[in-house]
């Protein structure tokens, strides 16, 4: 293979991402191998690398004797065309071999933009794209936040893994190897591998529709239970972690070493899904963070650390682990960085703490410009906090201030756009007054096209049509302060997302014919095509706006009726009609409001 | 003169990786290592590294130079500290306290394999190619076009057959002024009966003046 991939390899972009050899890769002894895994992440290398349940399932599948899981990235479209051109199939980094070689190939879905991808790299590896075709090993499984809908990628896949995958993941890969230990067919071991909680067959159910296209059954066969309910691991310290990790040798997005703190968020916002779909909220002890982070520095090298959540401030024992950590951290250079930090001043401080040298990068997510809005989805930010937290920044010698918000939330009228601008005005106007950087503070209004997303509060809202969120994109750069750099989202790409977020199978044959059309990269303004998408949905016969733009009622079969996060859809629906009312939900640590999650918990009560 | 200086090697899949990187890497698997690389003083230090005359990306290297600043407790040891350390394709050989800067650095020679897929010329005409006193080849760069005469660029070429349908040449490059890319030894043989399928390079060392192995 080496010449042949070095011929190739002179004439692309970026070559370091398609060699593997990597500090930290996993390579095995084939002889001691029965199980070969391709985990497949549909976006390229500087992406894939970035992300931290790639590099922890990575390692747990590769902790298992016998098992050797391997890394695969899409191809960026230089690389492709010269593979398919060489005949060099879709290979996996470590070894180099096929993947349709191995026994089973996995791919992680976190944006609904990738779903071309998966498909153009089964047909990279000389797979067929239909599950149906595909005869014995490989498997085709996916898991990751958009696998809680994974309906329009149901005819590609085998089978969805739903939830955390530290638990699951062991038991499925366990089943292949039994499976192949005991020479059985495809239809055997996903009958078996079904049994499996938080496994979901789509094969298993089937779904039938009214003639206005609304899902009237999903039926269940084979013996497969009725809701496919996802998994969660209960106790975060005792959950497998990996010490050593996949260092990257060349640039990539996040280059740094990432720790979790907790999963799940006690914030309940409306319009977000990993809010609903990762509760409950569960903790990792001070303890064992600042282990992990340790040994992952000592690992690695590198010289930035992370720590993740959905919202930073909520840690409790934030303080004490910053202190713990920057012990560690600054002899030996290494940065801390808080992402998802609030507005307030307990943050703002530890902020400071952390960040001694470089005081520049400000950033809070308001969401709504309207005071009222924002109670509408439940983000409990006060404008008081945000300006308080603001002042003591830019007096502090901060210089730049990013701002995010969304538009086309349920609920909106004109006057909460024009909020939006209202807001930057007066951050502006307090950073005049109180800004001691030379440079001034440069303030950047970031504004995103709102996709109601399945498992949320809002699954049953209409999206904004692409002219609606035009209109009011216009109607807010008409208001916002010349002085405010104001940037916003492509309503296209929104509105696809919105359609493939909450869609059914039936879009299925929409992928494969955007895909054998020639769409690919969707999430990367260079590749994404809107006409072609268009073209794709015509020449299927299926409208767009129907999955999009369409109410739908509350007692309506949705799509994903048969998984479940643990969330009562009652709970849900209450959550909706507060929003219609204005009207706030204490969060999970001030009082319980009853969603239904606490039941995977040992005695039914949250630790938020 | 710096501290110490570092032989390494650049093979295989890391021969991919850029100047950069390469940099990176080893920053990294310093700290991997445990020894502390010194950093410089300022608003944004950085550490005591630097690698003389990086190659371009898709060439091998036997013998790059790494100088660095650090607390060594053994300076015997650091290669074998550091190759615990490395990504696959880099290999730390040895190091040593130097005796001239790698500004002294006049030749590097290197090894060019070229391919061809359906039977190698014979490699006396490969090296009449490059003995010719003219050998025009058109540089790229972020400036534009350039053309230059290649044969400025090398003292040597000196061709055999290495069967398989391969000729490897040896070639003696003036590594004082600007470098040229190996790859151009290829881009001059695009329009001749002698354009091969690939051709691969290595830089198998430096040299001074003399043509001695630069230390
Ligand atoms: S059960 Fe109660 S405390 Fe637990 S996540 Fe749901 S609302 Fe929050």
């Amino acid at each position: 293979m080496d010449s042949r991939l070095d011929r190739i390899l002179r004439r692309v972009e970026k070559p370091a991402r398609y060699t593997g050899g990597e500090y930290g890769a996993i390579i095995k002894n084939r002889a001691e191998v029965d199980t070969r895994v391709a985990f497949c992440f549909p976006d390229v290398y500087e992406v894939g690398m970035s992300n931290l349940g790639m590099q922890i399932l990575y390692g747990l599948k590769n902790s298992m004797p016998g098992v050797w899981c391997e890394r695969c990235f899409a191809p960026w479209p230089d690389m492709e065309r010269e593979m398919r051109q060489a005949g060099i199939p879709l290979y996996a980094l470590e070894s180099g071999d096929p993947i349709r070689e191995f026994d089973a190939v996995c791919f992680t879905l976190q944006y609904e933009m990738s779903y071309t991808n998966i498909l153009n790299m089964l047909d990279l590896a000389g797979l067929e794209l239909r599950a149906e075709r595909r005869e014995g090993f490989p498997v085709v499984f996916a898991g990751g936040s958009c696998a809680y809908n994974g309906e329009p990628l149901a005819p590609f896949v085998d089978f969805f893994v739903l939830g955390e995958g530290e638990e699951m993941n062991v038991e499925v890969v366990r089943e292949i190897q039994r499976a192949k230990r005991d020479g059985i067919s495809k239809q055997d071991f996903l009958r078996r591998v079904s049994a499996i909680p938080g496994v979901y067959v789509p094969s298993f159910y089937d779904v039938e529709y009214h003639t206005d296209g609304r899902v009237a059954s999903i039926t269940p066969k084979n013996g497969v239970p009725e809701k496919v309910v996802k998994r969660i691991v209960k106790d975060l310290d005792q959950m497998y972690f990996p010490e050593k990790t996949v260092v990257p040798s060349t640039e990539v997005i996040h280059d740094r070493v990432t720790v979790e703190l907790f999963r799940g968020c006690i914030r309940g916002c409306r319009f977000c899904q990993a809010g609903q779909i990762y509760r409950p909220v569960r903790s990792k002890s001070c303890e064992t963070v600042v282990k992990q982070a340790k040994a992952l520095l000592e690992h690695t090298g590198c010289e930035e650390i992370s720590l993740s959540s959905l919202s930073t401030s909520d840690y409790r024992p934030l303080g004490q682990l910053c202190d713990l950590l920057l012990e560690f951290c600054e002899p030996r250079r290494t940065n801390l960085s808080l992402p998802s930090l609030r507005a307030d001043n307990f943050s703002f401080e530890l902020m400071e703490r952390v960040q001694k040298v470089r005081k520049s990068g400000l950033t809070f997510a308001p969401e709504a410009g309207s005071q009222r809005l924002r109670d509408a989805i439940n983000k409990n930010v006060r404008e008081e906090d945000l300006a308080r937290t603001c002042r003591i920044a830019f007096e502090g010698g901060y210089s730049t201030l990013k701002l995010y918000f969304m538009i086309g939330l349920p609920t909106e009228t004109d006057e909460d756009v024009l909020a939006i601008a209202g807001l930057a005005y007066r951050m502006m106007k307090l950073a005049k007054e109180t800004a001691t950087s030379k440079r001034g503070v440069r303030i950047t209004v970031s504004v995103a096209c709102f996709v109601p997303k399945p498992h949320t509060p809002f699954q049953w809202e209409a999206q904004n049509s692409m002219e609606e969120f035009k209109r009011k994109i216009d109607l807010l750069k008409g208001k916002m302060p010349r002085a405010i750099a104001y940037n916003w989202h492509d309503p296209s790409t929104s509105y696809l997302e919105a359609v493939f977020a909450r869609g059914d199978r039936r879009l299925g044959d929409v992928l494969e014919q955007a895909w054998r059309d020639g769409c690919k990269f969707d999430g990367w303004n260079e590749y994404f095509d809107f006409e072609k998408w268009m073209g794709a949905f015509k020449k299927v016969g299926l409208d767009p706006d129907f999955y999009a733009l369409r109410e739908r009622g509350e007692d309506e079969i949705l799509p994903w009726n048969h998984i479940s996060v643990g969330v009562d859809p009652e709970y849900l629906k209450r959550e909706r009609a507060a929003a219609y009312r204005s009207e706030i939900t204490p969060d999970c640590r001030a009082g319980c409001s009853g969603c239904g999650a606490s039941d995977f918990l040992e005695g039914g009560v949250c630790d938020a | 003169m710096p501290k110490y200086r570092l032989v390494f090697q650049k093979t295989g899949s890391a021969k991919w990786l850029s100047h950069l990187d390469v940099m990176h890497t080893f920053a990294r698997a310093f700290l991997r290592a445990g020894i502390p690389l010194k950093h410089s003083e300022g608003f944004n230090p950085h550490p005591k590294i630097s690698i003389a005359h990086p190659l371009p990306v898709g060439v091998e290297g036997y013998g790059e130079l790494l100088d660095f600043e650090a607390d060594c407790p053994s300076l015997e040891r650091v290669p074998e500290l550091l190759n615990a350390a490395l990504p696959v394709g880099l290999r730390a050989i040895r190091a040593y306290p130097p005796q001239a800067a790698a500004s002294e650095i006049a030749l590097a020679l290197y090894r060019l394999t070229f391919e061809y897929d359906n039977g190698a010329p014979a490699p006396e005409r490969l090296a009449d190619f490059f003995a010719q006193e003219t050998i025009p080849v058109v540089k790229r760069s972020k400036k534009g076009e350039t053309e230059i005469n290649l044969r400025d660029a090398y003292l040597s070429f000196v061709a055999r057959d290495a069967g398989e349908g391969r000729i490897e040449a040896e070639v003696v490059l003036d590594a004082a002024r600007a470098p040229v890319n190996p790859k151009y030894f290829e881009s001059a043989l695009a329009e001749t009966s002698l354009k091969p399928n690939y051709m691969a390079a290595t830089r198998e060392k430096f040299l001074d003046s003399t043509e001695k192995d630069f230390e």
